[in-house]
């Protein structure tokens, strides 16, 4: 069921159950994107998590604002699904940066990649955005497959900005209940933010 | 605040003020919503959004649009964050695609951010795209921009383009204008449409 258009009412109308529960009920269960979770870090941490995701969407979102604190310009930002650490996960990407652009293939990863940040010796006040989406999340019949897509910038030098796409897949048909985020080395710094939306 | 799960109501339930909270004001404010949405007339060279309120987290900037640019078919437009119009402020790395030929190039101190169709493609051919800005609203740390569009500006092989756009503004400013400019005026049928992200 998607979104009931809301009729206007008019003065004196009475508020029915069934009023609540189509336009109400149905549209903000079923018809919009919502928030589901927003975490920012006060403080560095190794991971974002989201668990218990609800299985009552059709699709996920996350979008990010991250960066690391690893002793280097940058770094990757990766996923994990449902706590599986294992060689799980097959990407695929295009890179650009500065004149070059490059595509690359990974099979067997222990982790899905969903964008590239600045990291500790990266200009101050850098952060990547990214966003990341995962069709299907809650559905055990198929595989899953997600998309992501990166802007990183280090510092203002040339050569120091990324914009990649990347695609990943989940050697697993089982429905996704928790998203771990974490950094290739380090931690994810002092103000990161990502938040997770259900799309219906 | 995240979401809550609406409940079903039986007949004859009269609904309290916690509804109201919980279900309808807390749930409503933690979804997308529409901020503004512009369809310029023919007569402007940019699609403008002011006055963006500063109550959610991330912006969605979805666009469908063509200029009308002489002498071209396939034109570009630039951003303007709160109408900083000064092309120094901005840092742009991309990835492209058009036929088998795919090109990267980094531009500093550049505000151009896609493509659309110009006045010499066919009519009907309207470009698209998406903007994603998060943290907008904060006035901590430079602002980063995630683009994504995609034009068709012929019937020939190698007239469609699609690309990945980093964008940076050099600004720690809080993001409350936005202007999608173009070296022509901006066709009738184009339409900006801003989002909010709770």
């Amino acid at each position: 069921m998607g979104y009931t258009v809301v009729p206007d009412k008019a003065a004196g109308d009475v508020f029915t159950a069934a009023m609540w529960n189509t336009y109400i009920a149905a549209n903000i269960n079923t018809g919009l994107v919502v928030q589901l979770a927003d975490i920012t870090l006060a403080a560095v941490a190794a991971t974002i998590t989201f668990s218990s995701i609800p299985q009552l969407f059709s699709h996920l979102m996350l979008v990010g604002y991250t960066r690391g604190d690893q002793a280097a310009t940058n770094n990757s930002v990766l996923a994990q699904f449902n706590g599986d650490t294992g060689a799980n996960y097959d990407i695929q990407y295009l890179l650009g940066s500065g004149g070059v652009g490059s595509a690359s293939e990974a099979l067997g990863q222990t982790r899905f990649q969903v964008g590239q940040e600045p990291a500790a010796t990266g200009t101050a006040g850098h952060f990547a955005a990214w966003s990341t989406y995962i069709p299907h999340y809650r559905q055990s019949d198929n595989q899953k497959a997600a998309f992501s897509s990166w802007s990183g910038k280090w510092s203002n030098a040339s050569g120091q900005m990324q914009s990649g796409i990347i695609s990943g897949f989940w050697r697993n048909a089982a429905a996704i209940t928790q998203i771990t985020l974490f950094a290739s080395a380090g931690n994810l710094n002092t103000g990161s933010r990502v938040t997770l939306y259900g799309m219906p | 605040m995240p979401y809550t799960l609406v409940p079903t109501r039986a007949g004859g339930y009269a609904p309290l003020e916690s509804d109201w909270d919980t279900y309808i004001r807390d749930n409503l404010n933690s979804g997308w919503a529409k901020i503004a949405e512009t369809n310029p007339n023919g007569s402007t060279a940019a699609l403008t959004v002011s006055s963006i309120p500063s109550t959610f987290r991330h912006l969605r900037v979805v666009w469908y649009a063509r200029t009308r640019e002489a002498g071209t078919a396939l034109s570009s437009i630039s951003v303007r964050l709160n109408g900083d119009a000064t092309a120094g402020n901005y840092d742009r790395q991309f990835i492209q695609g058009s036929g088998a030929t795919m090109s990267a190039a980094e531009i500093l101190g550049l505000n151009q951010i896609a493509q659309i169709p110009g006045l010499n493609a066919p009519s009907g051919l309207y470009g698209i795209g998406y903007m994603e800005i998060p943290h907008y609203s904060q006035a901590t740390n430079q602002k980063a921009m995630n683009i994504f569009y995609a034009a068709k500006y012929g019937a020939a092989s190698g007239n469609i383009v699609t690309a990945s756009v980093a964008a940076f503004w050099r600004s720690a400013a809080a993001v409350t204008g936005i202007d999608l400019v173009s070296s022509g005026f901006i066709e009738i049928g184009s339409r900006i449409s801003v989002y909010g992200l709770s």
